[in-house]
């Protein structure tokens, strides 16, 4: 058993280090120790379950191990800037001042096909609308916009827009979600009401009925209702 | 820092679990291995105390096989299992010599299944 726990220790830091050699390209949305952790905890989980001749222990140090290992690692990662930027990497900015940065587009083999995509997902086609494009240590693109190139915002436009808050279902699937109705400060008698301006008598033949904060109500029937 | 401390005792705890699991092992086997080869002098010099002796081992074994199981793979253990009935049965049927074979195959199995659980570089590469 000792000897199925180093190696799992073993195999962790060798995955982890392989992962985070491969580059940021390669992580996706987790960082490298989490993405390891989930490659490993499923097979280690799978292969007792399976095959009966081996003991449930075999599966369950090694998960323990990589529960604590990664407990380890997430509080090193808090404390320790350095340490985080070892495991992690850091941020590499891809694109400064419309110019596209050679080095780091290399440095994180990053084509330039592959940058042109992942600007075009983020809605920005022209390079020289971008003030920054941040390669971020999870593998996702940040795309900060020139000042002048980013949408106005209500204020800077000198308005106030009405702030409508969160939405609760009151209907959920022909459901009455009286702890959403009382929550908004409303009643049953409010909700029949309103069913009746849609000319519904039974909230089960409502699909989705929801109020905001200004007491705006989006409504929708069931399909095939009465 | 609460998470760190446990994850750290959780880590000590099952590395303290496994490594005293692996050194209950070796001795276990160690004194199976020593009962086995007196149970074999016995038995190849015609002493009937032989059979009694085997059949101790055996409850021996019988009565740490839950640990066994928990911690082993239970395909090894069976066949240790298995050979130390198959000794008892030669030796009380007389076959001394194909007992004896049987018991140098089990020691051979003993020794292997402590090696492979101990804290070894070549068990962890």
């Amino acid at each position: 058993m000792v000897i199925a726990l180093l190696r799992t220790v073993v195999l962790y830091l060798v995955i982890i280090v392989g992962i985070r050699l491969l580059g940021k390209r390669q992580i996706g949305e987790l960082e490298p120790s989490e993405l390891v952790l989930a490659l490993i905890i499923a097979d280690l989980a799978a292969v007792p379950m399976q095959d009966l001749g081996i003991p449930l222990l075999a599966g369950i140090v090694p998960i323990l191990t990589l529960l604590c290992l990664t407990t380890l690692i997430s509080v090193l990662n808090l404390r320790s800037v350095r340490f985080r930027a070892l495991l992690c990497g850091r941020p590499s900015i891809v694109v400064a001042d419309g110019v596209i940065v050679e080095r780091e587009l290399r440095r994180n083999r990053l084509t330039l096909d592959e940058l042109a995509e992942e600007l075009r997902l983020k809605g920005c086609a022209d390079l020289s609308t971008i003030r920054y494009a941040i390669l971020e240590t999870n593998g996702q693109l940040s795309v900060l916009l020139r000042t002048e190139d980013q949408p106005p915002t209500a204020r800077q436009l000198g308005r106030k827009p009405e702030d409508p808050g969160l939405p609760l279902p009151v209907i959920d699937d022909g459901r009455v979600i009286d702890r959403n109705l009382s929550a908004r400060g409303l009643s049953r008698e409010w909700l029949r009401r309103r069913l009746a301006e849609h000319e519904v008598r039974d909230p089960r033949d409502v699909f989705l009925l929801t109020v905001d904060e200004l007491g705006g109500v989006y409504f929708l029937k069931k399909e095939g209702g009465s | 820092m609460k998470r760190l401390w446990t994850a750290l005792l959780l880590l000590t705890v099952l590395l303290g679990g496994s490594l005293s699991s692996a050194i209950r092992l070796e001795q276990f086997a160690a004194g199976l291995d020593t009962g086995l080869r007196q149970t074999d002098v016995l038995a190849l010099s015609g002493d009937p105390e032989a059979i009694p002796a085997l059949r101790r081992l055996l409850a021996d074994w019988e009565a740490q096989s839950a640990w066994l199981h928990v911690t082993l793979r239970h395909g090894d253990i069976d066949e240790i299992r298995s050979g130390l009935e198959e000794a008892l049965r030669l030796l009380e049927l007389g076959r001394k010599e194909d007992c004896s074979a049987a018991s140098a195959r089990i020691r051979c199995q003993l020794r292997l299944l402590a090696r492979m659980e101990q804290l070894r570089w070549e068990n962890l590469f």
